[in-house]
């Protein structure tokens, strides 16, 4: 048993060594293939970090009731705070309201005026809650507050603000999915690019593999060493593409971060770059064993 | 023995080869003559497995070669060996290694690999050439290392598909030696051939094809065109 399998794996190693350029060729269109699927890994990245930026954005502000006690206030946000829904809350008392208004409309004297015309504070404590995840929990915390807190809640804007939190939501759902389905095309492109390229490595070999057939070599005998060719182009490819993408993304990173919200490329390599070898490894590997597996089935029929 | 029981072959309404009746019996050595397209190679395919008979049946030691399953095949094409006109050696090896190929099929250990493979060099006459690939060696010595290939598990049967056709004369002597060789060491040869000069020397039996048909079948023949 051990001893065919160590033939194999020299045979391969051989082999691949022996046929150098059709060797580099499949290398080279799977360091293209990896470097896409790696590329897609990190449009991911940069997807999620816009839709969680917006969504980090979005918040709900509960407007008390103008007479309502400060420490009445704290303590409600206290019970806010133990929601596991809310991710933060800011309070905002009335003076603090007052000076937030002043400093954005200190170009504006006429409601600088009406302000001082009134003589007294007109504006609200209020608290801006900042939920987990604002599709689902902003409704439920907006029941929570409608429930328990009615008598001294003026007013919530998240009537006002549903409308654009589903709209972020929808496009965050639709982004994710476009993203899915362009990589999903895309991905199948370079993958059937590489398969047909084991496939012309395998037809430039056939006769050989007939010549295996009838001097007695059984099927597995004959794939073997194809096969173990095909996870040396993964592996190969894997460690290639893996710096070639350090390099673009370390090169890349300082230029795209501002358009990319400080979202870090190469940060996010960094961090995931266990992962990353992990799927190119798996998808590497797998493309050329399996594809090699696929394509040397026709030529073992004599 | 090897017998061919009223073995026709058909290809699109064409008859290759019709009604062949033909027994081969252990240690023979066996011409099979006739102009190209005769039905020579077909026979040979047959044999081997690779092609199947519309009609008939082909036994070996009475086992019905088209009745052998693809999982089992391998085995069977062991118990022969096979050369061939082009020679089919694998380009990517050297000439030891192509010899060597045979035997690791059958999973035989490095060390009696490595003594067999060496033994047979010599016996081919290209221990000096063992670490050349087929690009680099000559028509006489790729159809040597062929006939290397096909002896290198003492097989029972040795058949030689116009193993001389690409050959100059002198290689060509080689080569026929070489079989004679080989069948006066007990193994049955069958050597399909066209080559008139070569089989009107050889003294054995001969069995013509013509057109697919049988037409003459004799010891000490002589191959009439």
């Amino acid at each position: 048993m051990f001893t065919p399998i160590g033939r194999i794996i020299k045979t391969g190693c051989a082999d691949f060594w022996r046929n150098k350029w059709v060797s580099q060729a499949t290398v080279g269109v799977m360091i293209i293939t990896l470097f896409v699927i790696v590329s897609f890994f990190m449009l991911g990245g940069v997807m999620n970090n816009v839709v969680d930026d917006l969504k980090a954005r979005m918040d709900i502000s509960v407007y008390f009731k103008i007479d309502t006690d400060e420490d009445n206030i704290l303590k409600i946000k206290e019970d806010l705070t133990d929601l596991t829904q809310v991710r933060g809350i800011e309070y905002i008392s009335r003076s603090e309201a007052l000076a937030r208004f002043k400093q954005r409309h200190q170009n504006d004297p006429l409601i600088l005026q009406s302000l001082e015309e009134i003589g007294s504070n007109p504006l609200t404590a209020s608290l801006n809650i900042q939920a987990v995840d604002p599709t689902s929990d902003f409704p439920f915390i907006n029941q929570f507050l409608d429930k328990n807190y009615d008598t001294v809640i003026d007013k919530v804007n998240y009537q006002e603000n549903k409308e654009i939190i589903g709209r972020v939501t929808s496009f965050s759902n639709s982004t994710k999915k476009a993203g899915v389905i362009l990589s999903i095309i895309l991905v199948g492109i370079v993958i059937l690019v590489t398969f047909n390229t084991i496939r012309l490595t395998i037809y430039s070999v056939r006769d050989e593999i007939g010549i295996m057939r009838l001097v007695g070599a059984s099927n597995a005998y004959i794939r073997g060493p194809f096969i173990v060719e095909g996870v040396i182009y993964g592996v190969i490819a894997t460690v290639i593409s893996t710096f070639v993408c350090w390099g673009v993304f370390r090169g890349l990173s300082p230029r795209l971060s501002s358009m990319l919200l400080d979202f870090n490329l190469y940060n996010h390599f960094t961090q995931n770059i266990l992962s990353i070898i992990g799927l190119q490894i798996v998808i590497g590997v797998a493309l050329g064993a399996f594809g090699s597996y696929i394509a040397i089935r026709r030529y073992l029929k004599i | 023995m090897i017998v061919f029981d009223k073995v026709s072959k058909t290809y699109n309404g064409c008859h290759v080869l019709d009604n062949i009746d033909l027994k081969i019996a252990p240690q023979e050595f066996v011409s099979i003559v006739g102009r190209s397209g005769a039905g020579k190679s077909t026979l040979v395919k047959m044999l081997i497995g690779e092609l199947k008979p519309t009609k008939g049946k082909v036994l070996v030691d009475n086992i019905d070669v088209s009745n052998i399953k693809s999982n089992l095949m391998p085995f069977y094409r062991r118990k022969i060996g096979i050369v061939f006109q082009d020679f089919k050696l694998l380009n990517f090896r050297t000439a030891y290694e192509n010899i060597a190929f045979a035997m690791e099929v059958a999973d035989l250990p490095y060390k009696k690999i490595k003594e067999d493979a060496m033994k047979i060099l010599r016996i081919i006459g290209l221990e000096d050439r063992k670490d050349n690939f087929p690009a680099q060696l000559s028509g006489g010595e790729k159809q040597r290392v062929a006939i290397g290939r096909a002896i290198a598990l003492k097989p029972e049967i040795l058949i030689a598909d116009e193993p001389t056709g690409n050959l100059d004369p002198i290689h060509t002597w080689d080569i026929v030696n070489l079989l004679i060789k080989i069948n006066e060491l007990g193994t049955t040869v069958i050597l399909a051939s066209h080559d008139k000069e070569v089989i009107n020397s050889l003294g054995k039996r001969v069995v013509s094809l013509e057109k697919g048909k049988l037409v003459r079948d004799e010891e000490e023949g002589k191959f009439i065109v």
